[in-house]
């Protein structure tokens, strides 16, 4: 028999704690090319989405098994679940900032999701893990210093404690 | 814990226009390396720049803030953040604009009053009484600190 989707959705939520922990440590560790820990990010980001789509929508499971797009789509509706909702908080006391916030959040979720070298390769072939071509040059990831700074962009903090959460918390947290 | 006032912003706000020019860090054009408190008001500045709801910052200095391997640590007061009841660190590598390693954690306003309380714990080594507070610049007033 078929293992079921919550056993896929546990699984990947169990790896998406174990890549978004090295990124931590990778990010940190100034001898590790930055290419690296970018890999584990986007790596748990989509095997958190993932997670979360197994366990909470109806996406058939071949797709999840074989698409990398995932973050940009779970993130916005992440950010707009009940319990998240109730754990945001603005000055007015109401959440009439969530809906710029998550514009911003999908936007940094694209650009992690295009780290990865199967996702949009003809318009941005940028990635992590493998040289690519730009204006007639072959670029390395290891040596490139042009990957996204979420220390630079707006919500670039924000979108790590987002993407901390749905890992730390998936057991509690739904997107229904 | 200080207000962050001190004389020397108008020399910070010089270098920045000349590092990154008006808006963004992305537009660096200097060659010479920033000391570690000039690029830590150079991040500080451009987080409140982009933003819009950050309400202050506390940049933590290490014992040993003298090492440049030690990171320069903020805790970042922000009303956009979702309240989590910890104070999660993530590091940031150094990179052209900034070329000290950094550690940033971002909470609410409400944590902050907790943490204050003593009631949220900060990580090792982040301690308040060797904490600089940079409330957020009055509009208007070149983004320094009053």
């Amino acid at each position: 028999m078929a293992a079921d989707r919550t056993e896929w959705a546990k699984a990947y939520a169990r790896q998406a704690r174990s890549d978004f922990s090295v990124y931590a440590l990778l990010a940190r560790n100034l001898d590790v090319e930055t290419c690296h820990a970018l890999h584990f990010l986007q790596m748990a980001g989509e095997k958190i989405a993932k997670a979360f789509r197994f366990r909470d929508t109806g996406t058939g499971l071949d797709a999840l098994l074989s698409e990398h797009v995932a973050l940009s789509v779970f993130i916005p509706s992440f950010i707009r679940s009940a319990p998240v909702l109730d754990r945001y908080r603005t000055r007015h006391g109401d959440h009439r900032g969530v809906s710029s916030l998550a514009g911003k959040l999908r936007d940094l979720a694209r650009d992690i999701e295009r780290l990865a070298p199967a996702v949009d390769r003809e318009q941005s072939p940028r990635n992590v893990e493998y040289p690519w071509e730009e204006g007639g040059k072959v670029l390395v990831p290891c040596d490139y210093v042009a990957f996204p700074d979420l220390n630079g962009f707006e919500a670039g903090r924000t979108f790590l404690r987002l993407l901390e959460i749905a890992i730390q918390d998936f057991e509690e947290v739904g997107i229904h | 814990m200080r207000l962050h006032a001190d004389s020397s912003d108008c020399a910070i706000l010089d270098w920045r226009l000349l590092t990154f020019g008006f808006h963004s860090p992305r537009a660096s054009i200097m060659t010479v390396k920033p000391s570690k408190d000039e690029a830590a008001r150079s991040l500080i500045t451009w987080h409140f720049e982009i933003e819009p709801e950050m309400t202050e910052i506390y940049r933590i200095r290490a014992s040993n803030e003298d090492d440049p391997h030690e990171p320069i640590r903020l805790l970042e007061v922000n009303e956009r953040s979702v309240d989590t009841g910890k104070v999660q660190v993530f590091g940031f590598r150094p990179s052209k604009e900034i070329p000290y390693p950094s550690h940033v954690a971002e909470v609410t306003p409400e944590e902050m009053q907790r943490i204050l309380q003593r009631l949220i714990p900060l990580p090792e080594g982040w301690d308040l009484d060797r904490a600089e507070r940079y409330p957020r610049p009055e509009a208007g007033n070149g983004g320094r600190s009053n």
